[in-house]
């Protein structure tokens, strides 16, 4: 019986073609222009470590100047740094307290081949890590691995790079083996990770979040044996009088300039290394740090993402206007949906006279409202992807996945297009199925 | 069949009663051929509403097949439409988009029937009509008088107890109207029961009953006709 009333509705389309493409392009204006806000908060505003997201956290220590607090909190609270300094950062890397750990700095420096010649030369930002930064933040490898915990301690010169970089340099052959110049200095390729972008990037602040994650990677300590410093693009906050020209001043300072974070293999591993955290807070007031009173914080992935809010005001504000929008797109499909119902008067009168019950009626219109809401939504998700694609020329600082609908969202686009359709229809349908029967049947 | 004790018909707007049908008994058996004859806003569409069951009588009973129908449900009510009555309009009311064999299968949708007995159904009504050779050409590719053979082909592929008529021949030129009449005579012949209502005295007389309705009141005529 279903397909005999999608056929119907297919043949109704088509008697009235001019009202039913107005009803289909009025939905898929509406849809798209919903699905367009949706995709980008969506997106922004995802989980991008679902199945660990509340294993992984970053570690916030108050080791902040006492006078006065590095900036204050949306609700006008004091806040803490959200970052370490590079002694906090070693100190919880020896206690060896988490799972696993991942520091991370970046710097500026150029790279290229040690084949290629020097005028090929790029500079590239550098993310400066442990070899953990791969497997706590889900980046695959597609040739090599990451390095050694040796190469870690010791500050071996291996690099990771990306595999748009490693088509760039080497044509996307297996380069693990290969030499890569960064400044003056030689490194070895231990692996290639493929096209990797969470969305968001949550282990940055917000203003990076939607950025491309970096192209290479290198160990946090063959940063710092070989002195790679670039005071405009590592950022780092400072308090104090401490002098902070050189990396080794740096270092030594009060500067917070290294994000850390850690993965447990549970929930109670968490709870403990945050009473470490602690533990360790107390240690060093004993020394005259640490003496501001807020506490310091463990956040996870989903706690991080929003305190940093990832998707912003603006954002929830545009989804709400696109739906009010599709609201009223609707509204206008409930009116053109009761003019072409109510023209079908005769034949629901017909259908009546020989044995159609109002439920029959419902479910023949129901169908049709199915199919217009199907139409819309096809249309209305291609119509989005032309809106998705020229919101990514416009913005190009925003990564291209942050403006890309993944299955989910596809789908959820038609399913919503069928799913307002029908909703919106259910006032014509309710009227068609009431239909006087014997006044209609001399109108068909 | 068809039995009717002192059913009438009013309508109550605001403070104004309009009986549109005083009370009256009418039955009908089995392979009757009933004419209703009146003139226009006598009350014989309402009738013929009441006797198919499109609209409720406001008083007495209304037996169908000894079922009583006042007061059933919108949904008993429409299976019994589905498979006691046929309706045959004065407009055809054949739906445009749909071909012949869709039309004639339209009510027989609404009945449990598998798609090899639909299809059976289809093809004999159309048979009886002499229209099988065209059932996929649709309803305006033929001629007023073929389409109202399509119309009565499909109140009868249900096999329903009695066929309504309002006006059958209404549209038609009377060469057609003679050619349908035709046809509704060799069905009733075959055994189904026919209640037409018409405004032409000459095709009442081929009835074999005629009930005539005046200012909402109905009597059997006195008329003398001829068989």
């Amino acid at each position: 019986m279903g397909n005999y009333y999608f056929k119907l509705a297919w043949l109704s389309f088509k008697k009235t073609p001019l009202l039913s493409l107005l009803m289909v392009g009025t939905i898929s204006v509406g849809i798209a222009a919903a699905m367009i806000t949706i995709t980008v908060g969506y997106m922004m505003g995802k989980n991008p470590l679902p199945d660990k997201s509340e294993r992984v956290a970053m570690v916030h220590l108050n080791s902040w100047d006492p006078s006065q607090p590095i900036s204050y909190r949306k609700n006008g609270e004091p806040d803490i740094p959200n970052m370490l300094t590079y002694q906090d950062a070693m100190a919880l890397l020896a206690a060896d307290k988490a799972d696993k750990h991942v520091p991370f700095v970046s710097f500026n420096t150029s790279v290229r081949a040690e084949a290629d010649d020097v005028t090929s030369a790029q500079t590239h930002n550098i993310r400066s890590t442990s070899r953990h930064f791969f497997s706590v933040f889900g980046a695959p490898f597609i040739y090599g691995s990451t390095w050694s915990a040796e190469a870690d301690q010791q500050g071996q010169s291996v690099i990771v790079l990306s595999k748009r970089e490693n088509d760039r340099l080497f044509d996307g052959a297996n380069s693990v083996g290969e030499n890569i110049i960064l400044g003056t200095q030689l490194y070895r390729v231990v692996g290639v990770i493929d096209d990797w972008q969470p969305t968001p990037k949550f282990y940055v602040n917000a203003f990076d979040m939607y950025t491309p994650t970096l192209p290479y990677f290198v160990p946090l300590e063959s940063q710092i044996r070989n002195n790679f410093f670039s005071p405009t693009t590592m950022g780092w906050y400072c308090w104090g009088d401490d002098a902070s020209s050189t990396l080794q001043e740096v270092m030594s300072s009060e500067c917070v300039w290294i994000r850390f974070w850690v993965e447990f293999e549970s929930e109670q591993s968490k709870q403990a290394y945050f009473q470490f955290m602690e533990d360790y807070t107390e240690e060093q007031r004993k020394v005259g740090r640490f003496l501001r009173p807020e506490p310091n914080r463990l956040m996870t992935v989903t706690e991080f993402l929003e305190e940093e809010g990832a998707v912003s005001e603006e954002n929830k504000l545009g989804i709400v206007y696109a739906l009010a929008f599709l609201f009223a797109c609707l509204c206008n499909v409930m009116s053109l949906m009761m003019t072409k119902f109510h023209g079908k008067g005769g034949e629901v009168g017909l259908r009546r006279a020989v044995g159609a019950t109002k439920q029959h009626i419902a479910v023949q219109f129901g169908c049709e409202s199915i199919l217009v809401g199907f139409l819309g939504g096809v249309i209305g998700l291609a119509l989005a992807q032309l809106g998705l694609a020229a919101l990514t020329d416009m913005y190009p600082e925003y990564h291209a996945n942050v403006m890309t609908m993944n299955l989910t969202l596809m789908v959820s686009t038609v399913a919503l297009a069928i799913g307002t359709s029908l909703l919106f229809g259910l006032w014509p349908i309710y009227r068609a199925t009431r239909t006087q029967l014997s006044s209609q049947l001399k109108s068909l | 069949m068809l039995k009717m004790r002192g059913v009438a018909k009013s309508f109550i707007t605001d403070t104004v009663k309009t009986q549109a049908l005083h009370p009256f008994d009418l039955e009908i058996q089995q392979g009757e051929f009933v004419a209703v004859v009146g003139p226009s806003g006598s009350g014989k569409t309402t009738f013929l509403n009441i006797a198919g069951l499109l609209e409720e009588h406001t008083e007495g009973q209304y037996f169908l097949d000894e079922k009583e129908t006042t007061g059933l449900s919108d949904k008993f009510k429409s299976s019994l439409r589905n498979q006691k009555i046929g309706f045959i309009f004065q407009s055809f009311n054949l739906i445009p988009e749909l071909n012949l064999f869709d039309n004639v299968e339209m009510p027989l949708r609404y009945r449990d029937f598998s798609a090899k007995e639909r299809s059976e159904r289809v093809l004999n009504a159309l048979e009886q009509v002499g229209l099988a050779g065209r059932k996929s050409h649709y309803p305006q590719q033929l001629s007023g008088g073929q389409q109202q053979r399509v119309a009565i082909a499909r109140a009868l592929a249900g096999s329903p107890s009695f066929l309504l008529a309002d006006e059958p021949t209404g549209n038609l030129d009377s060469k057609m109207a003679e050619g349908i009449m035709s046809l509704l005579k060799d069905i009733n012949k075959q055994g189904t029961s026919i209640l037409m209502v018409t405004h032409d005295m000459d095709q009442a007389q081929q009835a074999s009953r005629i009930v005539e309705i005046r200012d909402g009141y109905l009597n059997e005529q006195k008329v003398a006709k001829t068989a």
